[in-house]
């Protein structure tokens, strides 16, 4: 085997080079050159070779296949650029990749490669290709018309299309053509491989020799394939066309041509800040796909409207919001549903990531996305709707290595020069112009796009590379990470408190300290560069609501401002904390007032009343979360006489017939028609005292054990203390991590969590936590 | 301060710029910055500035185009300008131009007629179609262009500025009389006051800024020098007249045959005029006619003293004098009326700012201590305030009692220091003065006693005067260095930067001035306080907070 022995002498270097060009034939040399040699020949990685192939090499491929074999002169003038040492480059790195054998001078393909590129520069099958087709006689006849060497028929076929190719075989044999017939020749040889139509019932026994195409298929140039199509034989149409068939092929690496002027510094400034402002507006996006804010509209993707919402949030325009959706699509942050934006399960690992490396995370994402952020900014012209992010389109599995060649060439560019636009798009392409894939916009644009977003990660700017992308090509991880970390920020962990009540942050905080932060402060101004917050008595008392205290808070603070915190802000939190919870709300929708204490304790320590949710709040009042209607139906379940007036229950024992404003009978209060017959109870309160417990409590009390309950509310005899204690004052002693050892207060709520009316406010806690409970109304 | 930032200015958002004093090229950022943004706020560690559409258009008036703005930030702040900010500053600098009043030809002996002009056709009747504007304009000429009464002059600007399309005001000022003035030559400019002079001095109106003690009115009379034209002086009341004519006489070599005073009983028209804004808002028959007679009058220069002051009645009647320069003078352009647009329109943009701590620094104005003592109202005195709704609530919280005994304290620990007890309600003031033996001044107390008071202050013969709010402006008692604040305005922030103001002058020996406010706590005044003081904060100025236990 050709490729098998030429590798055998191959270097180690040029062996290894051979892999680095062509990975896939990795996995065969487990099993030896040979099977290495017989991969390489494969249509499959022939074609993988080729997708990365330079224009170079596929126009010398080409030409090699339309000839082959032949030498680099031939191969010059095939493709009549007349840069022969352009021609041996592009062979050198044919040969380097294992695409082609160069041997003594010829230049042969190696394996499925002609298969590949079908109608090499443009032109028919060879004459060889069409040789079956020709009736007996003919190739005998054209062998001696063109003085080719006979024999046996492959070598004259062979001798033939050699001769083929010289125009002035060509012009001899044209010597007595009828008018017309050098006129069509001249036409179909124009257009490399036309497709000749033949007259229905076609057949070489009634050609017409008057005939310009009868003659020419007479004479071989032209070769029917059937009685319907002829096709030019390619050796006529190489001859026709002398100056080459590809005169202005580039066989030479485009010249990024860089002008000097830039400012590295400068310019790696610009892209920090970049990186920084994208790296901001993309988690500013994750938030509101957190908070299941991005709306996904009925066609798919997020249009156009919502893209200028977010945009105007961001302060960002709605190309950068596509785009940075797309980011974090392909970093799997966030995922689409039919109605919204989500973000995904690995979010919450991602925010825990340091701020650099929430950074890497992304470009890494990109590097290797199979799409283009940018593809929602080329709208389907069939439909109206503008520029979308996220819309459904498939992957382009080659975007990754399209993505990375451009990037290689973006990071060849020299320090403080910058490439010219225009130029580095053709450049890129014209490195493996069958990267791109099918069906997509063009190259170039493509190109554009991907410069386009390697700005906005901050890997280019002003035209010229970062040294983020430099590291990044670089592959050296050490080196990425310096970069990443002088380029991004890193969370701030401090805040500048000032007199003015006001804390700044001059950079994006870590979430860390910005949750916090948001929990006791109003954002002023500002956006992730630097963000003014300010203190005032409402955010302070939001972050008591969230369970800070001012003495949590001024540690938290102690930990994070720079310069300690200012008297005016100690005070505002001292000022608060003294006057925060002094008022306490309680929810509920009735109030139950009786005419003496015993009545509301009575009420509130029935068993049934449990179900109402009633809590005992003043002597002779109680509340209840339940609506009036349902409040006054359970008492009266429960064997009670209450009145139901316009904003209260009253239950009294003067409470009777009559004695209720417009009242006859009790029934009578009760709004008709809003209760059915059989209506049994309310519904349970929000936190419902479980059944197994009250009757357990209950079964407890009406035996007097101390037998414990097997419920996640309090247990034994503290249940039945509890349960006892509803109403009334009481010292409750607990056993909870958190939280005081005792507390003092009338016992309001009983369940599984035990209200507590204390002095500062209501304290709920688990009932569990309770270990013993005192009464303080007994002696 | 942090590591993301190059340079000492920060871009928060499309509108605000932090600079961090601490960074060694913060003195330059500044002075870039006070040419476009405001100060908003130097608390400290970090100064805020703002860009506002007022600071923006000033600065485009003054010859700045975004470009140069935008390059100042990033310059600066060593980084780009976020987009946001960049099309907020485009946005409003791009308002400021396109349309102008500039001077027309007199015609037929008539009153010289104005030119409304506008780049586009379609701008002029969008601003045609609004009715404030087209009340104010006259004939429309062409596309682009229509005629206004040179009587008209201020309300359209006032109009076109509410619509945020300032007029590029072109139309010529009057250069007035000609007038032989110049500083005495033992009159030495410090260098602030040269720089706000020269700020204001290129477009001829326009605000300077500057603080209590300062040396405002120096500064002033070296623009009348600058300008050496016929002056008119507007004041607050005969005290800021007199105060004005002694340092004309100290600084200035005007003879006093060249002064004279417009109100008070005299009527005297000289090249240097007083005059009182009261005065020329006094309407008879429903006309101005001190204003009349004022404008006919060639004044080359209008000067508004405490220009945050400047009542309606006088930004109506300024709108008609806008062929004058005009001069705005203040300490505090805080209005609590948000008429500080008004005040851009009609004086003119803001000249000269400089944070109020920066010149104590320099040692430009007394280095003072701020202290909020926090008294505790007792249980009928919580209660009365708990019933009390609206101006009552104040006013309860205002006669806390305990305030009497902090006074006290307070009178004693600073026995040897001139002193000053202010506040708002007569009742606690006169409470105070009788249990002291003080003097009081009020608003009743007759012109001449006030005046012997204050000298009596000045001299030393008295060493505590009780003060209504008669003393907050234009007083100038250069030795006191305490004042105790009993009561104020609800929460009026300029009331409290001009109370401090009083103490700010240098003192002889260097002492530190120390200004005090009583508040009783959990009621109103402890939040009309926090309000009071943000100005002050804003400044630079730190309030301590005492229990008035701990004092």
């Amino acid at each position: 085997m050709d490729l098998a022995r030429h590798l055998r002498s191959w270097s180690a270097f040029e062996l290894g080079r051979l892999l680095e060009l062509r990975p896939d034939l990795l996995p065969a040399t487990d099993r030896g050159i040979d099977a290495v040699a017989r991969k390489a020949g494969t249509t499959t990685s022939l074609g993988r070779a080729l997708v990365a192939a330079d224009v170079g090499m596929l126009v010398v491929a080409e030409a090699l296949v339309a000839i082959e074999p032949a030498t680099v002169d031939e191969l010059d003038g095939l493709i009549g650029t007349d840069d022969p040492l352009a021609v041996v480059d592009a062979v050198e790195r044919l040969r380097h990749r294992g695409l082609v054998l160069v041997d003594g001078g010829v230049v042969r393909a190696v394996g499925a490669l002609p298969d590949l590129l079908h109608r090499p520069l443009g032109l028919g099958p060879s004459f060889a290709e069409l040789a079956d087709h020709l009736p007996s006689g003919t190739l005998e006849r054209l062998a001696a018309d063109t003085r080719a060497e006979g024999g046996r028929r492959s070598p004259t076929i062979r001798a033939v299309a050699r001769r083929l190719r010289e125009p002035a075989v060509i012009d001899d044999l044209l010597t007595g053509a009828p008018d017309g017939a050098a006129d069509l020749l001249d036409d179909l040889t124009a257009r490399r491989s036309p497709v000749i139509p033949l007259d229905p019932g076609h057949s070489y026994r009634s050609v017409d020799l008057d005939d310009p195409l009868g003659w020419l298929l007479h004479r071989g140039f032209v070769v029917a394939v059937n009685d319907r199509v002829a096709e030019l034989v390619r050796e006529v149409a190489i001859a026709a066309n002398p100056a080459g068939l590809a005169p202005g092929a580039a066989l030479r690496p485009v010249a990024v041509e860089s002008v000097p002027g830039i400012d590295p510094d400068l310019a790696a400034g610009r892209a920090a800040d970049r990186a920084n402002r994208s790296l901001d507006g993309a988690e500013g996006l994750l938030r509101a796909a957190e908070r299941g804010e991005i709306s996904v509209r009925r066609a798919g993707g997020v249009g156009p409207r919502e893209l200028k919402r977010l945009a105007r949030g961001a302060g960002l325009d709605e190309t950068e919001i596509v785009r940075l959706l797309e980011l974090l699509l392909a970093a799997r942050l966030i995922v689409v549903d039919r109605t919204s934006v989500r973000a995904s399960d690995l979010a919450d690992r991602w925010w825990r990531l340091p701020r650099p490396r929430r950074y890497l995370a992304l470009v890494r994402a990109w590097v290797g996305a199979d799409h283009f952020l940018s593809r929602g900014l080329d709208p389907d012209p069939d439909e109206t709707g503008g520029i979308a992010a996220l819309g459904a389109s498939e992957p382009v599995a080659a975007t990754a290595s399209a993505r990375s060649t451009t990037l290689d060439t973006l990071a060849e560019v020299s320090p403080g020069q910058a490439w010219q636009a225009d130029q580095v798009a053709e450049a890129i392409v014209w490195q493996a112009p069958n990267l791109w894939g099918p069906g997509q916009p063009p190259p170039e644009q493509l190109v554009r796009w991907t410069i386009a977003e390697a700005e906005l990660l901050g890997l280019v700017a002003d035209e010229a590379p970062t040294p983020l992308l430099l590291a990044l090509r670089s592959g050296d991880e050490a080196d990425l990470a310096t970069a990443a970390t002088t380029a991004v920020t890193d969370d701030q962990t401090t805040v500048v408190l000032q007199g003015d009540l006001t804390a700044l942050a001059l950079g994006p905080l870590a979430p860390s300290v910005a949750d916090p932060l948001a929990q006791m402060t109003d954002r002023e101004t500002g956006d992730g560069q630097a963000v003014v917050f300010r203190f005032s008595e409402a955010s302070v008392r939001r972050a008591y609501d969230a369970g800070w205290t001012a003495e949590t808070i001024a540690a938290f603070l102690d930990r994070h401002a720079l310069a300690g915190i200012p008297q005016p802000l100690e005070y505002l939190l001292a000022d608060v904390a003294r006057r925060y919870g002094t008022v306490t709300v309680l929810a509920a929708a009735s109030v139950v007032v009786t005419d003496d204490d015993v009545g509301a304790v009575e009420i509130a320590s029935h068993r049934r009343a449990g179900a109402l949710g009633l809590r005992l709040i003043a002597p002779t009042v109680l509340l209840s979360p339940l609506d009036p209607v349902a409040v006054t139906e359970g008492l009266r379940a429960a064997g009670f006489l209450p009145v139901l007036r316009g904003e209260s229950i009253e239950v009294g024992r003067a409470a009777g017939p009559g004695s209720a404003s417009g009242a006859g009978r009790p029934d009578d209060d009760r709004p008709s028609g809003d209760l059915p017959a059989d209506w049994t109870g309310p519904p349970l309160p929000v936190a419902p005292f479980p059944d197994e417990v009250a009757d357990a409590v209950s079964a407890l009390l009406d035996e007097g054990t101390d037998a414990d309950v097997n419920a996640d509310g309090a247990v034994g005899t503290v249940a039945a203390d509890l349960a006892g204690a509803w109403g009334r004052p009481a010292r409750l002693i607990v056993t909870a991590a958190t939280g005081p050892p005792e507390l003092t207060g009338t016992i309001v709520g009983v369940g599984p969590v035990v209200s507590v009316l204390t002095a500062s406010g209501v304290v709920e806690l688990a009932a569990s936590a309770v270990r013993s409970v005192e009464r303080l109304d007994e002696p | 301060m942090t590591g993301r930032h190059a340079g000492p200015l920060v871009a928060a958002g499309g509108d605000t710029l932090l600079l961090q004093l601490d960074h060694p090229d913060a003195d330059d950022a500044r002075r870039a910055l006070t040419r476009f943004a405001h100060l908003e706020r130097a608390p400290g560690l970090v100064d805020t500035y703002r860009l506002t559409d007022l600071g923006l258009w000033n600065a485009k008036a003054a010859g700045l185009d975004a470009g140069t703005v935008l390059d100042t930030i990033e310059a600066h702040s060593g980084a780009p300008v976020p987009r946001v900010m960049v099309e907020r500053i485009a946005e409003s600098m791009d308002r400021f131009g396109p349309v102008r009043l500039d001077d027309g030809e007199a015609a037929g002996g008539a009153a010289a007629r104005l030119l409304l002009s506008t780049d586009t056709a379609e701008l002029l009747d969008e601003l045609l179609g609004d009715p404030a504007v087209v009340e104010r304009v006259g004939t429309r000429l062409d596309a682009t262009t229509a005629s206004v009464d040179p009587i008209d002059r201020g309300p359209l600007k006032l109009a076109l500025t509410r619509l945020r399309w300032p007029a590029d005001d072109r139309a010529g000022l009057h250069p007035g009389s000609p007038l032989a003035l110049d500083l005495e030559p033992e009159t030495e400019l410090r260098p602030y006051q040269r720089q706000a002079v020269e700020s204001w001095l290129g477009a001829g109106t326009g605000v300077i800024v500057l603080p209590c003690g300062a040396g405002k009115t120096v500064t002033a009379l070296a623009a009348v020098a600058e300008t050496s034209t016929t002056t008119l002086i507007l004041t607050t009341g005969a005290a800021s007249m007199t105060q004005w004519e002694r340092e004309l006489e100290r600084f200035t070599t005007v003879s006093a045959d060249d002064v004279g005073r417009y109100g008070g009983g005299r009527r005297q028209v000289r090249p240097i005029t007083l005059a009182t804004y009261q005065m020329l808002a006094t309407r008879r028959n429903g006309e101005f006619r001190n204003l009349a007679l004022i404008d006919d009058h060639d004044w080359g220069l209008v000067i508004y003293d405490e220009v945050h002051l400047l009542p309606s009645a006088v930004f109506g009647l300024t709108a008609g004098i806008q062929a004058r320069r005009r001069l705005g003078l203040t300490a505090t352009l805080v209005r609590e009326d948000g008429r500080e647009a008004d005040v851009f329109t009609l004086i003119g943009p803001r000249r000269f700012d400089v944070p109020w701590t920066d010149l104590e620094l320099q040692g430009w104005i007394a280095p003072a201590r701020c202290t909020e003592v926090r008294v505790v109202p007792d249980a009928d005195e919580r209660m009365d305030h708990a019933r009390a709704t609206g101006a009552a609530r104040a006013r309860v919280a205002a006669g806390v009692r305990a305030k009497l005994d902090v006074v006290e304290t307070l009178l004693e620990r600073h026995r040897d220091e001139p002193t000053l007890v202010i506040g708002t309600y007569l009742d606690g003031l006169t409470e105070i003065a009788d249990r002291h033996g003080l003097p009081l001044v009020t608003g009743e107390t007759p012109e001449s006693a006030r005046g012997e008071l204050f000298d009596g202050l000045r001299r030393g013969a008295i060493d505590t005067l009780v003060l209504s709010k008669v003393g907050n402006y234009s007083l100038d008692l250069p030795e006191v260095s305490v004042a105790i604040q009993v009561s104020g305005t609800f929460g009026s922030r300029q009331e409290e930067a001009q109370r401090l103001g009083r103490l700010l002058r240098p003192k002889a020996d260097g002492r530190q001035a120390s200004f005090y406010t009583v508040v009783a706590r959990d009621t109103v005044e402890q939040e009309h306080s926090a309000h009071r003081q943000r100005f002050l904060s804003e400044q630079g100025y730190h309030y301590e907070i005492v229990d008035a236990a701990d004092l």
